[in-house]
Order: C-alpha cells, then sequence, then structure tokens
C-alpha cells in the first residue's frame, strides 16, 4: 500500500535531521508530521471507500464558517473547496458560513480562499486536515490570513509629489537563525507621488526611496546637476538607522517619504580583464549592500562606464561578466562628492577554496589521523556572505576523489557555517590568518587560501530534562550555546516529552537554554540570548563526557 | 516641421520600468525630414539671433515656473541634438540668445505637463526660424497640462477586481482616418484601483479585462461513481466555469456602444467598471498535426476580437489545454465574434499538415472547429526590380498595412530584390503596399498574380498563393514652400501634397506643417502630379478620405513633381 514509500520519505527526512543536527527541526518535522497525515488520511479513504457506506446513496452535509484569523470576524464571498475523493465547493454567505450538502462517507480536505487573504501556514488551507464526513462530522472553521499592505506618498521639500521614484520594500525574517532580508517588492511612484505594495504577509519590513535624477531636457553632451537622495524611511540615510515598519496581519501602513534636492555626479572610467565584445553588467550598491538604479552606459569597444545621477555618499560599485562559464566581478567602494572619471574595474574570475579536513581520532577504536581515500569528509562547510548581493556558497567534493571544495566564490566577507557529522567536532578552522571559530571570512578578489579544519571525535553529549509550569508540557527547544560565544552557531534540538538529547559537542564550555518557541529568533547572534542568560544552565563538558542537565522553559511564544 | 521626438533629445529621465509597450513604440515616422539651408549665407551677427518668450499653461494662461525648455538646430543631413537647454524662472520666461540664422526645434516639459514642441500637431511642430527680420522674441509657448484617468474595477459583488487589466484607447485621426488605437494600460492594485496619467486632451475609451478570481473552467474530476454526488460537483464545478467578457466604459461588451471619455487639457477624470462574470464558453481546435503536443513544438492557436471596427484585439484570460491528441481546448471565451489563428506548425512531422490557417467564428454555445473547415492564410512573396541599382539597399523591406485594422506584415528584401512574408502568412484583406528604408526608391509599377492591385493597394483572398512583382526607380524629390495668408506667412497649417487616384495611393501622400516663417518640406515625393494644399485649422480632418478632402482641392496648387530634385511652390492657406 502507499503508505510504504511515504514512510521512506519520512525517514530520509527524519535521517536528514539528523544530518543536519536537527537545527531547523520545528519547520522539517512539521512537514515530516503533515506527510504522515496525507498518507492516513488516504489509507482511510481507500477502507472507506472499500466499505463503500454511500453504496446505499446514505449523503451528509458539511458546514461550517470561514474567518479572519486576526480579527475572528467572518469572511464572505470565500471559495470553500472540498478535496479527495469527491470535489465540491460553495462560497461563504455575508455572515461566513458555507454549506456542502450530498457528501458521500468519505475523507475530504478542505480549502478556503479570498483575494487579499492567504491560507494559514499548516497545510495548504488545512482546516483540520483530514476530515471524516459522516453523522458525527461537526461544524469546520476556516481560517484564513488577512494581508497586509504598505502604502505612501514621495514629496519633494515643497510638498509637490515626485514622479518615477523607486521604491524598494524589504523584508527582514529570521532563518536558520539568522537575520535575512529580502528584497520583496519593487515599484515606481506615480504622477501623484504614490506607490503601493499590497498582499504582504505579516513581518519587519523596511521601505526605501530614490535615488532619482531630476527630469530636465539637457544638451547633447551636457551632465544631469540635480537629482533626489536614497533614503530609508523615514528618513535616514543607512539601513542601520531606518525605522522597521512591523506589519501585523490585515494591517494598512502609511509610509511617506519627503525627499530633497540635492547635487547629483556622474562617477565614469573603464573595465580591464574582460573579453572583447563582452557584455558587463553593472550594480550600485549602497554600504548596507542594497541594489540602486540609476542610469548606466557601458560601451562594449571601449570597455569604458558611466553611472550618471549619483548624490554625495558611499557606494559599491559592481561589475559583473562571464568568461568561458566562469563568473567575474569587480568591486569598488567609491566615496562620491564630486565627479569621478577614469575609475578603473578589474574584473577577476571568482575563487576556488580548497578545504583541508584533518580528522584526529581520540577514540581506542579507530587510530587514523588521517581521511581514507575516497570516502567524504563528515562535515559540510557552507559561506554565508555578510551583503545581501552577494550569493551563498557551499562545499562540494570533486567526483573519485575526497577533496572539498568551495567553488565560485565571489569577493566579500562571509561567516563559515561548518556542519560536521555526529561523533565529530570542529576544534579548529582557518583560512588565511583567520580564525573561522570567531572571525569573519574575507575572501579577496583573486586570492584565496586553503580552508583548513581539524577534526575530533571525542565529542561531549549533554541530555536532561526540561521542567515547565504548564502541565500539558508543551514541546520545547533546547538551544547549547558555546562560550565564549564566538561564529559557532548554537545547536538547537527539539525536546519531546520534556526530555532532550544532543550529540557531538565539542569539550568546552556552555550555556543552555528551553525555549518554548524559536520562531523568530535570531539564535545565530550571542546578544539574543543575554536577557534569558540568568534562566540558563551553565555547563562545562569535557572530552567524552556524558552531561546531564535539567533546564526550566523560557516563554517567549506569542502563545498561538 | 516634422518633430521627431524619439531621437532629436536626450530627456534625462528615470528608468521607467511601468512604460507600457504603447508608450515605448516610437511613432512611425516618414523617413528623415532634411530641411533647406538659408538660401544666403548672412554675415555672422555678432549678438545672433535670440528665441524668447513665455512658457504658459494652455487652459489658465498662467505663466509656467521651472518649466525646461530646449532648443534642437534643425540641419540638413545631421541629427538633431539639444543644443541649448534653460529653466524658467517664475514668470515663465525663457530666452536663447546668440544663436545663428536657421531653424529650431523649440520644446518644454514642466511637472504636470508632458514633453510637448512648440504648436504641436503629432508628428508635426512649428519650427522656429531666426534670422533677419523675424520676431522671434515674443513667443508664447502654449504647454498643455497633462489629464488623467482613474478609477476602480469592482466584481457583481462590488468588491475589487485585482490585477484586471484596464485599457486605454484614442480616437486619432493620425493617418489621415478616424481611428481607435490602443495607446496605455494599467493594472489594478489590491484595491481594485487604476490610474493612467500624462494624457494630452483627447477622446478616449477604456476597456477592462479580467479572470475572476474563482473561475476554474477546466471542470472537475469524476467522482468515486456516486451518480447523485458526481451531478452535484458537475453543478459546482459550473459555478465556478465562468468568465468576464471584454467590458468597455461604462459596462457594454460591445465596442461600439462604448462612452467615449472626453478629457480636456489637465483634466482628472474618473471611470469606474463593474464585470458581471457569466458562463465561460469552450472552444476545441482539432489540429491538423493529430499528435500530441510535444514540449519544445507546441503551436498555440491566437484568439483575437475585432473592436472599434477594425482593431485586432488578443484575447487574454483564456486558459487552453491539449483534451486529445492533436485537439487544444480553449476555455474561459465570452459569447462573441473571435478570429482564431493556427500559426503554422515547425515540428519535423508536420510538414503538409502543419500549415497556418485562420477562423471567424460567431460563438454563442460551446463549439469545435477544425483545420479543415474553412480559408487559409494566404502565401504571400515576390520581387522588386531595383532600376539602375548596383544592389537593394541594405535594410530595404516591403510592408502590407490594412488601413481598416491597423494589421502590418513586413518582410525583407533579399539581395536579389524577392521577398517572401511566410511564414508570417497575410489575412485575406485589403492592403496598402509600400517599401521602406530604399533611400530615395519608390515604387512605380505594381503587378500580381492571384491578388488584384489597384494603384498601391491589393486586395488579397483566400485562394493561397499570392506573388507580387514591382519595379522601383530612384528618383524621389523634394517639395519646399510657404504657406501664406493675405500675403503673409502663415505659421502652424497642415501642409498635404494630395496624389491623383487619393483612393488607391495612401503612400505616396506627404504632410508637414508650416513652420514660422511659413515654410515646409515635403520629403521623399514619388514623381508625378499633385495638389498641395494648406488648411488653417485641420489637424483633426480625416484627410486620407477622398470625399473629405474635395472642397479643399480645388483651392489647392497642382504641381508636376520631376524627377530627382527639388521644387519650390507658395500656397495659400485655406
Amino acid at each position: 500500500m502507499a503508505i510504504r514509500p511515504l514512510t521512506i520519505v519520512c525517514e530520509i527526512d527524519l535521517r536528514w535531521l539528523a544530518l543536519m543536527r536537527e537545527r531547523i527541526a520545528s519547520r522539517k518535522l512539521k512537514s515530516c508530521v503533515f506527510l504522515v497525515l496525507c498518507t492516513v488520511g488516504l489509507i482511510l479513504s481507500e477502507i472507506s471507500a472499500a466499505q463503500s457506506p454511500s453504496a446505499n446513496g446514505e449523503t451528509f452535509t458539511l458546514n461550517g464558517t470561514v474567518v479572519n484569523s486576526v480579527t475572528g470576524e467572518p469572511i464572505a464571498r470565500a471559495l470553500v473547496q472540498t478535496n479527495g475523493r469527491v470535489q465540491r465547493s460553495a462560497f461563504s454567505d455575508s455572515e461566513g458560513h458555507f454549506q456542502i450538502d450530498g457528501l458521500p462517507a468519505v475523507q475530504v480536505t478542505l480549502t478556503a480562499q479570498k483575494p487579499g487573504y492567504s491560507t494559514q501556514h499548516n497545510g495548504p488551507g488545512a482546516a483540520a486536515g483530514w476530515i471524516a464526513i459522516g453523522s458525527n462530522t461537526g461544524a469546520q472553521v476556516v481560517k484564513l490570513v488577512p494581508q497586509s499592505a504598505i502604502y505612501g506618498r514621495v514629496t519633494d521639500a515643497s510638498g509637490q509629489a515626485i514622479e518615477h521614484v523607486p521604491v524598494r520594500l524589504t523584508a527582514r525574517s529570521v532563518r536558520d537563525g539568522r537575520k535575512l532580508w529580502e528584497q520583496r517588492g519593487m515599484t515606481e511612484t506615480d504622477e501623484d507621488g504614490h506607490f503601493r505594495f499590497p498582499n504582504l504577509m505579516q513581518g519587519t519590513y523596511y521601505v526605501a526611496a530614490g535615488p532619482l535624477v531630476a527630469e530636465q531636457l539637457l544638451a547633447a553632451g551636457e551632465k544631469s546637476k540635480t537629482g533626489f537622495a536614497h533614503v530609508y524611511y523615514p528618513g535616514a540615510p543607512e539601513l542601520a538607522s531606518a525605522l522597521p515598519i512591523q506589519l501585523s496581519g490585515g494591517q494598512q501602513t502609511e509610509a511617506d517619504f519627503s525627499l530633497s534636492a540635492v547635487p547629483v555626479y556622474e562617477v565614469s572610467g573603464s573595465i580591464s580583464g574582460h573579453l572583447a565584445d563582452q557584455g558587463v553588467g553593472f550594480q550600485l550598491l549602497t554600504s548596507s549592500g542594497d541594489e540602486l538604479s540609476l542610469p548606466t552606459t557601458f560601451n562594449m569597444e571601449t570597455g569604458t562606464f558611466k553611472l550618471e545621477g549619483l548624490p554625495a555618499g558611499s557606494y559599491i560599485v559592481r561589475a559583473v561578466a562571464q568568461a568561458e562559464g566562469q563568473p567575474m566581478r569587480a568591486d569598488r567602494l567609491v566615496n562620491v562628492a564630486a565627479n569621478i572619471e577614469d575609475l578603473r574595474l578589474a574584473l577577476a574570475p571568482s575563487v576556488s577554496i580548497p578545504i583541508v579536513v584533518r580528522m584526529e581520532s581520540r577514540s581506542s577504536s579507530n587510530v587514523s589521523t588521517s581521511i581514507r581515500l575516497h570516502d567524504r569528509p563528515p562535515i559540510s562547510v557552507r559561506l554565508l556572505p555578510a551583503d545581501a548581493n552577494t550569493a551563498e556558497s557551499s562545499s562540494t567534493v570533486q567526483r573519485g576523489s575526497s577533496t572539498m571544495v568551495l567553488q565560485n566564490v565571489d569577493p566579500g566577507t562571509y561567516t563559515a557555517e561548518l556542519m560536521p557529522q555526529v561523533p565529530w567536532y570542529v576544534q579548529s578552522a582557518t583560512y588565511g590568518q583567520s580564525n573561522l571559530l570567531y572571525d569573519d571570512m574575507f575572501v579577496a578578489s583573486g586570492q584565496s587560501y586553503p580552508m583548513e579544519i581539524v577534526l575530533r571525535d571525542d565529542s561531549a553529549s549533554l541530555s536532561g530534562t526540561i521542567k515547565s509550569s504548564d502541565a500539558n508540557q508543551p514541546s520545547a527547544t533546547v538551544v547549547v550555546v558555546p562560550q565564549p560565544a564566538g561564529k559557532m552557531t548554537p545547536r538547537v534540538v527539539r525536546g519531546a516529552g520534556g526530555d532532550f538529547n544532543v550529540s557531538g559537542l565539542a569539550p568546552g564550555e556552555y550555556l543552555v537554554f528551553a525555549f518554548d518557541s524559536i520562531d523568530g529568533l535570531e539564535f545565530s547572534n550571542p546578544d539574543v540570548f543575554g536577557p534569558y542568560a540568568s534562566q540558563a544552565a551553565h555547563i562545562t563538558l569535557t572530552g567524552n563526557q556524558r552531561g546531564q542537565v535539567s533546564l526550566d522553559l523560557i516563554q517567549i511564544g506569542k502563545g498561538d | 516641421m516634422l518633430a521627431r521626438i524619439a531621437c532629436a533629445l536626450l530627456l534625462i529621465a528615470s528608468l521607467s520600468a511601468q512604460q507600457s509597450p504603447q508608450q515605448s513604440q516610437a511613432r512611425q515616422l516618414p523617413v528623415t525630414a532634411t530641411q533647406p539651408q538659408p538660401t544666403a549665407s548672412p554675415a555672422p551677427v555678432p549678438q545672433g539671433y535670440r528665441i524668447a518668450g513665455t512658457v504658459v499653461n494652455s487652459l489658465t494662461g498662467q505663466p509656467v515656473p521651472s518649466a525646461s525648455v530646449a532648443i534642437a538646430p534643425i540641419a540638413q543631413g545631421a541629427d538633431r541634438e539639444i543644443s541649448k537647454s534653460v529653466t524658467t524662472g517664475a514668470d515663465g520666461r525663457f530666452s536663447f540668445v546668440a544663436l545663428s540664422h536657421g531653424k529650431y526645434s523649440l520644446m518644454a516639459t514642466a511637472r504636470g505637463f508632458s514633453l510637448q514642441y512648440f504648436e504641436h500637431h503629432d508628428p508635426f511642430a512649428t519650427a522656429i526660424a531666426a534670422g533677419p527680420g523675424l520676431d522671434t522674441d515674443h513667443l508664447v509657448f502654449r504647454l498643455q497640462p497633462d489629464a488623467s484617468i482613474e478609477g476602480d474595477i469592482t466584481d457583481d459583488n462590488n468588491e475589487p477586481i485585482q490585477n484586471a487589466m484596464v485599457r486605454l484607447f484614442q480616437a486619432s485621426t493620425e493617418g489621415g482616418r478616424q481611428k481607435t488605437v490602443p495607446m496605455n494600460q494599467d493594472q489594478t492594485d489590491d484595491l481594485g484601483h487604476y490610474r493612467i496619467g500624462h494624457l494630452a486632451p483627447g477622446t478616449y475609451y477604456l476597456s477592462v479585462s479580467a479572470r475572476p478570481w474563482f473561475a476554474q473552467n477546466s471542470g472537475p474530476h469524476r467522482g468515486p461513481g456516486n451518480p447523485k454526488s458526481d451531478a452535484q460537483a458537475m453543478q459546482d464545478a459550473a459555478a465556478l466555469d465562468v468568465t468576464y467578457p471584454l467590458t468597455f466604459y461604462p459596462g457594454t461588451t460591445d465596442s461600439g456602444s462604448a462612452t467615449p471619455l472626453q478629457l480636456t487639457p489637465g483634466e482628472k477624470a474618473t471611470a469606474d467598471v463593474t464585470l458581471h462574470a457569466i458562463p465561460s464558453l469552450h472552444l476545441q481546435i482539432h489540429t491538423a498535426s493529430a499528435e500530441n503536443a510535444v514540449l519544445g513544438r507546441m503551436v498555440f492557436p491566437r484568439i483575437s476580437q475585432r473592436i472599434f471596427e477594425g482593431y485586432l484585439d488578443s484575447v487574454f484570460n483564456a486558459p487552453d489545454s491539449w483534451v486529445a491528441p492533436g485537439v487544444i481546448e480553449i476555455s474561459g471565451l465570452a459569447p462573441g465574434h473571435y478570429i482564431v489563428e493556427m500559426p503554422p506548425s515547425t515540428g519535423p512531422n508536420d510538414k503538409g499538415g502543419g500549415k497556418s490557417w485562420y477562423r471567424e467564428i460567431d460563438l454563442a454555445g460551446d463549439a469545435e472547429i477544425s483545420a479543415s473547415d474553412g480559408p487559409s492564410f494566404a502565401s504571400v512573396s515576390g520581387s522588386v526590380l531595383f532600376q539602375n541599382a548596383q544592389r537593394v539597399p541594405r535594410q530595404a523591406s516591403i510592408q502590407l498595412t490594412n488601413p481598416e485594422t491597423g494589421e502590418t506584415f513586413r518582410s525583407d528584401i533579399a539581395e536579389r530584390g524577392e521577398f517572401d512574408f511566410r511564414p508570417d502568412d497575410v489575412r485575406p484583406g485589403h492592403y496598402i503596399i509600400a517599401l521602406e528604408n530604399v533611400n530615395g526608391f519608390f515604387l512605380q509599377k505594381l503587378s500580381a498574380t492571384g491578388a488584384k492591385v489597384i494603384g498601391r493597394t491589393i486586395d488579397i483572398g483566400s485562394t493561397g498563393t499570392v506573388c507580387i512583382s514591382g519595379i522601383a526607380s530612384h528618383g524621389a524629390a523634394q517639395v519646399d514652400g510657404t504657406a501664406t495668408r493675405e500675403d503673409e506667412p502663415f505659421a502652424g497649417a497642415m501642409i498635404i501634397l494630395v496624389p491623383q487616384d487619393p483612393a488607391n495611393n495612401a503612400p505616396l501622400f506627404r504632410r508637414d506643417q508650416s513652420d514660422s516663417d511659413g515654410t515646409f518640406t515635403l520629403p521623399d515625393v514619388v514623381p508625378g502630379q499633385y495638389t498641395v494644399i494648406a488648411i488653417a485649422n485641420g489637424w483633426d480632418l480625416e484627410w486620407a478620405n477622398p470625399a473629405v478632402l474635395q472642397p479643399y482641392l480645388k483651392k489647392g496648387e497642382t504641381i508636376q513633381v520631376p524627377a530627382g530634385g527639388k521644387m519650390q511652390v507658395k500656397v495659400q492657406v485655406k
């Protein structure tokens, strides 16, 4: 029966979880549970079909309400559909009520949709997974999450609307314990200076407007002299000083800008290192890594470029190209306070970084101190860029060898994420002069070192119990933070049934926390644990030790 | 003067990502306007000449401050670039000094005023002639404030429709015929709101197309075999198998009954439209290939509607799917008249069977059509003999234009003068034939097999194969002239060079607008007999309609234009 392959999927999922050392356990576990539910649903529906209660023609009614998940208010004119063995549909009435008659006794899922609303996260709009249709089927409540919007108007110092101002929307979220900025929208103001970003999910957003070259007629060869600066809402020059906009479900938030006219400059120069007749792309980035849109010209024949309309400030001018499939790039930090001529950009190929792994076994069963040929080293490495416009890079193993390498790494600043397999832990990791356990990794253009990693296998483990004032013993997440805090990401495991177990820990000092939820917690940043330090367990683990600890549950979740 | 907006100036504007295709399409302009050099170069004047005046709001007469004003010299053969630009002060005044003798195009823009040429009547404008005895110091540059249309699109339940495509059509006499052509579009936001700005005054129509958000046109899957619940499932599915017909403001599905929006300069108009969902019709098309669709060589039919008495409008929001080998079903259609075109299939197994075809159908219910039901496209090819030419001009092409629908087919002319419109087969109809990029060559003689040629037009039927032969001669001429009224030079008049048998010789017409000294230039004139007419307020005339021209022709100047060279004419403004 169908259960077999599906369970295997789940097992793979769980193994993979173990491999990733349960670091992103909560999300994956949910999808696993969902798969199981689906499987059970299918089997049940098979059974019900086999028993064929509808053979006698008996039918039932499914009814319920579609509600706004934030306000609880009913939603009219939502489309409600059953899926599974019977596909039926109905619209909710003005009270949000829906009714589907004549259903045979089978298993169905229920979805609802309506413009301006998103379905709930758990399953595609599923109210309660699989519903068994029968005489005991109760009224269903289907929740839809209202979408939000950010809108506003951009005016000049005299209050007059400015048209064609580029407006960018950036969402800040936390994924895998790291802050993540994602561009979610890009628009332009209309004739009345208005812009609007609709259909947004709740979350934290930043809005930026500008820069813009003032519209005017210019004689041939004349440079534009005025424009409007680039600012983050409500008027900050830098992302760091910008005001985040917190959107809750269904919220419509206004974010107006007043831009002042400023002198603008031109940056021109030449490119070297590219092939003749080869296209070169240009990006203008702010010091916080946001890409700006300004007129750019590149002359393929002469290799010269021109960026127009830059207000005074610091920028990164980036050129990108491809040479025989290999990415090429050049970055130059420029401080613009006047026209800049003759800026030279030298394109350099991205670099490859070999990873040299030394395995120091301390266990009596394994005396080898170097890896066997054709064996994959028990670690994977990921480079996480500090700049949103640079790509991530993951280690690969070359076919037929055991050599690990990070390919096509663009110059820039990264955090090296090191993920060894139990029982191995990272004893040391260096790149050139940098200690990757504590420092950023800086990759220079056209130059690379081997990344040197020493693994040991005398890792410790830690298990224990989680005490909660709540008798229902809700699920908990245990975070194990090495001390002193460095670049090593804390270990995160799910506590099930009040117990937890974590292995593969490097000998050393740790702070151990048990949270009810870490959704949205930026746990790769040691500072976020400051407020909870008094509720943590402080332990020191030695090689091969099996530590025990009892933790108090820290309530930080919203409780829904 | 012909105002070449597309290449005449460097307008620094922000990267306009929302620019619609209609906007960005450069106007089809005749070949380069050439202007006569001043007949005698006068001695350099130390102070030079001046072009000066005031920019005013055409609606209020008030001066426009902070307007950007520029001039571009008109020089023979040279690309015209802006030579000087200034910004008006609070009094709206501008001045350009130390100018040399010659003609200049004058243009301006300001916040709320799109770029406009002096006394423009697109694509023409009045150029300013600066020189001895000419007063160019007291110009009044009337800028028309931009108008806009905005509104809300709602459904049967008075709820906003997001992502509805709102398109704006403009009634225009450009080309000499009353036509309604698409000019801009916008998509509604989450509130069902749209807005189209920067509009010139004129007559506009609005159409709205959208797909109901709850529409599911593919039909339900069969249930587990319970007849009662199956019937209910079919009933539910029918409630979702709906569509919105293409709807014109204020709420009609017939473009002929659409209400025009008459926009005055600076008007902020509102136009709301409600769309009504109706049951969707399904059209099954049996293609010739009778094969399953194969990725990489899938051929999809094009469905369009004729709106505004001719304009061919593609149907959006009609999902299609292969329902059987070689059978494609278009769903989400509203009742109405459609044109279904099947482009030629290029698959290796489709040779012969993959011929392109088209159908016109009146859809009132679900229907099926097949490749063998009716007329095919015509395959049009032929050759042009370029007389006394070493070689065919580079990038020469031949163009067929349907004056009613605006449909245009174009084919490159190859080295030996041959051309072939395939694989873009030509829909039967009446077309104007014209050559493009031929450097002073003109079509002297035209004939065809498989179709009927009259003058420079051709009637293509659905007979299959059409072969056109043409003879192109060199020696296009230039007609320069002066428009006068009561012996005074007259600026801003519409000048039309009317060929004999105007109804069948549309490509021979030439037009211009007289400049500030009354002079004009008609380039690229095919030798022959013409009548030159000058009309004072004729910019809305359907000049390509012989009946409209008739009263003016009697008062025009009849001229015989010889091959090559230039000729001068004086014409009285009517």
